[in-house]
């Protein structure tokens, strides 16, 4: 489940208010009680989108929600607990692969595309994991040995 | 009678059980202030409030051309349709299409006289002021 980046709480939806003109057909049933039927949108503007359940705050989407809610772009602050490791322009978050979508990151939040080419994930892991290692110092590094 | 309503509109989206992209409404938030009662068949503007759609419905309320040639008036009073309406405002206003600039017409609002007696003594003032 993704989490938001301001609150950190799990976000199991995402929530939007859209300004609407609403067409309704108006008319008197047989008792003489007014009936509204509402008969199509004629226009509709995004107001707020995107927003965290929890804290009402704005989610920065550069992508489909829909890919936010299955975690395949993540929005996080850089200092996140979660992030396992950085290195260069990738990161493992819950244990997957991400690369930082430099364009729209900045120093706040972190932007998140999955990288979904399990071959490539697994050798950014791999790698990943090997220098966490290496700077662990209850290890010895490939040079002491 | 067609009636535009401004709305805001909350919707919620979420993933069901098969992992697909959901949506809901949760939540409408309704600006009477900003409605506008249009005429279906003409898409002219009619000039009223929100609020007064049952009256205008029930016929309680009605606004002519003040030239309509089914009302006898006298005074604040008019006979329309049988009924005995009081004038409540009679002026020269700019009615709106929706598509269209607005143009000027001299309308009457009327206001149906309820009470049985008034209504039957002015109603007959009428007709005898028609018939004279």
């Amino acid at each position: 489940m993704p989490k938001c980046p301001f609150c950190g709480k799990e976000i199991e939806y995402l929530y939007s208010w859209y300004q609407e003109v609403t067409r309704y057909i108006v008319s008197l049933d047989e008792s003489g009680n007014i009936q509204w039927e509402q008969d199509f949108v004629s226009s509709s503007e995004p107001l707020d989108t995107e927003l965290c359940p929890h804290c009402d705050q704005h989610i920065p989407m550069y992508d489909d929600p829909e890919k936010f809610l299955k975690e395949e772009y993540v929005v996080l602050r850089p200092d996140d607990p979660e992030i396992e490791v950085q290195r260069g322009n990738f990161v493992i978050f819950r244990g997957k692969v991400y690369k930082i979508d430099e364009d729209v990151s900045n120093t706040d939040l972190l932007i998140l595309r999955l990288v979904e080419d399990e071959l490539v994930a697994d050798i950014i892991k791999t790698g990943a994991e090997n220098s966490k290692m290496e700077r662990c110092p209850n290890v010895p590094s490939a040079g002491r040995r | 009678m067609h009636v535009y309503r401004e709305e805001m509109h909350k919707y919620e989206y979420f993933l069901d059980d098969k992992n697909s992209l959901r949506y809901n409404r949760l939540e409408v938030k309704r600006d009477d202030l900003h409605a506008i009662c249009i005429c279906p068949e003409c898409e002219e503007e009619l000039p009223f409030s929100l609020w007064r759609v049952g009256d205008f419905l029930r016929e309680k309320l009605v606004i002519l051309r003040s030239d309509d040639p089914e009302i006898k008036r006298k005074g604040d009073f008019v006979l329309y349709r049988g009924k005995v309406y009081k004038i409540t405002d009679d002026y020269n206003g700019r009615v709106y299409k929706l598509t269209e600039n607005g143009r000027w017409l001299n309308l009457l609002h009327l206001i149906l006289v309820e009470d049985e007696l008034i209504a039957d003594i002015l109603g007959a003032d009428l007709e005898g002021e028609s018939d004279a």
